[in-house]
């Protein structure tokens, strides 16, 4: 340690220097803190979200610059800083008469000297906890709204437990139509891509990202129906509903009325050989006879023709006929691929079958052979809707989201909402001229249309019992 | 380059103000505070004014200072029909080989230590005879300039109570006193002790404690001690804050004081703080020095409002009020360090 004076005095206004650079370094990390946390505030305010950067540090000049201008500002002359070692050292003024030059006597010399020695007790201490307890918190509360997650800034932002509870029940559908083994490879791996996607948006806080949620959860829906559709398909109509029981009662029908005759053979043989098994008390299974599902449609739409081709020729009485078509009604209502078919008196016609959303319904052919499309068929989920990218709709849970100018068009549409609406069949009612409200319809176009004084002859033309018999105007 | 006392020097010193000090307490019993302001008044040749009640000993202290210092005593009783000359002295006509001519008498002004005994109780005109005598050191009559003999001494004392037909002195007059002590009285136990030591109150005949030429070798010795720049400044920042001009003044200065100290007072407060340096031993004055002389030195000499009489304020309060409001560091240190 010093034992000179000089020494000593530079010591302890090194220490006066580093204490005041801390308490300007102090207020300057507060004012920039400040400045910063404001500034990240009025963003989040304004919708803004600034994520951190590392040319932020440039914040750090302003405490190094304040903490130099008030380490220099407060720069303590050396003969104060002598009169604060002379007291703290109780010297009694033997420090400032040495700092003031005076030629001391070696006992005097030995004396200070002494006292020298406890320096380091008396320096001034910097005060830390003071100068840097509101500087830190002032840096805390930057850190804290710099590192705030941008949705929490918006108020209504994304909740976590929500986001990963949507992501989890996605992941589950896409796993159960995984597991379907229905789902192409393609769309297979476009919705892994969307899933991932969905799952980095709900982290990120994007409030939009439950938009893409919702319409991942209405594509996996469809797909689920397409998947549910083609496993229909493949499983055939055996087990879908065809009813073999009123499949064998129109061809015992059939052949009792003669006319199995415009049934192929093969199939013939087989469906006699189960109206045998039946008479015998068997059971009816399409499996025993090698009817697969394929085979019984065949079979179901030849006994159909037959009927139709039996029908044509007159060979059945109203009474057979009401049966027949009954039977085949009841055989082909479950069916997941025909139609109805519809026989009447002396003509048949195709009609197309089918309601909306039931699934079942297919394409089917009428009696004058003309085939047409169902109205509805196989349910595609809630079907493909262009967006309507109007004002009205932005905003809306199930409305269409206005992209941003500039932005591309997604090259895959995505269903957002299914809606059944009446048509608005309000007619206008007709205003006469001066807001008079004219009775009846169409009123209001004679009287736009006549002159006042033409009125009361238009009037007395059309009032029954006037003279608009003669067909002449009064 | 200033060359500070020695250890032995100081030791000396110490010694010489040492036996004076023994002296004085063995006459004034129980006094030791106003014992040490009269040696450190006499240290720094400065005039003493003491103020008591009767009988706690001012005369007595007086003369023991004059006995123990060695030098020549005069007692001049102050009443309202004494005149100037009657302490200067003055011309008389005196025959000499068969002529006759003024020959100028001293009076009893020309002493080393002169007591003036209730020095209020004379007439203004008689006390302005002693500002020459006081600062100067000299007396002038009839146009002669008579010189005082050094050292000289004014112990003045005045009563604080039966004060008709008194003369309360001037700020001018009181200017000249470097101290103003006031006699405290005595406790119980020291009165004991002065009823089973003096009989009739005599006190013990007193020797010089200093031989000859020891008090100018005293005087030198309070000359060479230290004043630094720090407490130099420290006292003219006291004397300056007694202005209730000044801003540095503290607002009981502003309330009740008409009119400050002067540089006087200043010179006056750094050569006791010299004389009280060597009494503690130290070759430098200290800033403590300076506030264990300052209310003596200083209260003295302010002129205060009528408002401070009325609020019971004295001038020693207004003195401690500025003695707490001046710090004896130039300046504090930074609010960052401690």
């Amino acid at each position: 340690m010093p034992t000179t004076p000089a020494a000593a005095t530079a010591a302890f206004a090194r220490r006066i220097k580093s204490g005041a650079f801390v308490a300007g370094a102090g207020e300057g990390a507060l004012a920039a803190a400040v400045v910063a946390a404001g500034g990240l505030l009025a963003a989040r305010l304004f919708g803004i979200y600034l994520p951190p950067r590392p040319e932020w540090a440039v914040l750090l000049a302003a405490p190094l610059l304040v903490g130099v201008m008030r380490m220099r500002r407060e720069r303590v002359p050396a003969a104060l800083v002598a009169q604060h070692l002379d007291r703290r050292l109780g010297l009694h003024g033997l420090f400032v008469s040495a700092h003031d030059g005076v030629q001391l006597e070696p006992a005097w010399q030995q004396q200070l000297a002494r006292r020298l020695t406890e320096l380091p007790q008396v320096l001034p201490t910097v005060r830390w906890r003071a100068l840097l307890l509101r500087p830190c918190l002032a840096l805390l509360l930057a850190a804290a709204v710099a590192a705030w997650p941008p949705a929490a800034a918006l108020g209504g932002g994304v909740s976590t437990t929500a986001g990963q509870a949507a992501v989890a029940r996605l992941s589950e559908a896409l796993q159960r139509l995984q597991e379907s083994g229905q789902l192409p490879p393609e769309v297979q791996q476009e919705l892994e891509q969307q899933l991932q996607r969905l799952q980095h948006d709900l982290a990120a806080g994007d409030p939009d990202a439950w938009r893409a949620a919702d319409e991942l959860a209405q594509r996996l829906e469809r797909e689920q129906q397409l998947a549910a559709a083609s496993g229909a398909n493949e499983t055939g109509g055996a087990k879908a509903g065809l009813d073999t029981g009123a499949l064998l009662q129109a061809a015992k029908l059939l052949q009792a009325m003669g006319g199995l005759d415009a049934i192929p053979a093969e199939l013939r043989d087989k469906l006699q050989q189960a109206m045998a098994s039946m008479q015998n008390g068997g059971d009816f299974d399409p499996a025993a006879f090698g009817l697969d599902a394929a085979k019984l449609q065949e079979l179901a739409k030849s006994l159909a023709g037959a009927a139709e081709q039996f029908v044509q020729r007159g060979g059945a009485s109203k009474q057979q006929l009401a049966d027949l078509q009954q039977m085949l009604q009841r055989m082909q209502g479950a069916d997941g691929d025909g139609k109805h078919v519809v026989l009447r008196d002396g003509q048949g016609q195709g009609k197309p079958g089918g309601q909306g959303n039931e699934p079942g319904a297919g394409e089917g052919s009428g009696p004058d052979g003309r085939s047409g499309d169902g109205q509805g068929g196989v349910g595609r989920g809630p079907g493909f809707a262009a967006l309507n990218l109007t004002e009205d709709a932005q905003g809306l849970a199930d409305g269409a989201f206005v992209l941003p100018p500039g932005t591309a068009i997604p090259d895959q549409w995505v269903p957002i909402s299914e809606r059944m609406t009446a048509p608005d069949a309000a007619p206008r009612s007709n205003q006469a001229p001066g807001g008079a409200a004219a009775s009846g319809r169409g009123g209001a176009s004679w009287q736009l249309q006549l002159a006042p004084r033409h009125r009361a002859v238009v009037q007395r033309f059309f009032q029954p019992g006037g003279s608009a018999g003669d067909g002449k105007p009064k | 380059m200033t060359t500070m006392l020695t250890a032995a020097q100081v030791a000396r010193g110490k010694q010489l103000l040492s036996a004076v000090q023994r002296g004085c307490n063995d006459v004034l019993l129980g006094q030791r505070e106003l014992v040490d302001r009269c040696v450190i008044a006499l240290c720094a040749r400065g005039h003493l004014l003491l103020e008591g009640l009767p009988g706690l000993g001012k005369t007595e202290l007086v003369k023991a200072l004059g006995a123990l210092l060695g030098l020549q005593f005069r007692r001049i009783q102050f009443t309202p029909d004494l005149l100037p000359g009657d302490i200067t002295g003055g011309p008389i006509l005196q025959e000499k080989n068969g002529q006759r001519e003024f020959v100028f008498r001293p009076g009893p002004l020309f002493a080393n230590v002169v007591l003036a005994d209730e020095i209020n109780r004379s007439s203004p005109k008689t006390q302005s005879a002693l500002l020459e005598a006081m600062q100067e050191r000299c007396v002038t009559v009839l146009g002669e300039t008579h010189r005082l003999p050094r050292p000289f001494f004014v112990l003045a004392t005045q009563n604080p109570i039966e004060l008709e037909g008194t003369y309360p002195l001037p700020e001018a007059q009181l200017d000249r006193f470097l101290f103003k002590v006031e006699v405290p009285g005595v406790t119980a136990d020291v009165m004991t002790n002065i009823l089973m030591g003096r009989r009739r109150g005599e006190p013990p005949p007193q020797q010089p404690a200093l031989a000859a030429g020891e008090l100018d070798e005293l005087f030198t010795l309070v000359d060479a001690i230290y004043l630094p720049t720090a407490v130099a400044n420290f006292i003219a920042r006291l004397v300056a804050a007694t202005h209730p001009q000044r801003p540095e003044a503290p607002a009981l200065v502003h309330k009740h004081v008409r009119f400050g100290a002067s540089p006087r007072a200043a010179i006056a407060i750094g050569e006791a703080a010299r004389a009280a340096a060597l009494l503690a031993g130290r070759p430098n004055v200290d800033f403590d020095d300076v506030l264990a002389v300052l209310a003596p030195a200083l209260a003295h000499r302010l002129v205060l409002q009528h408002s401070a009489l009325v609020a019971g304020v004295t001038a020693r309060a207004l003195v401690e009020a500025v003695q707490a409001h001046v710090p004896a560091v130039g300046s504090p240190l930074p609010e960052a360090v401690r």
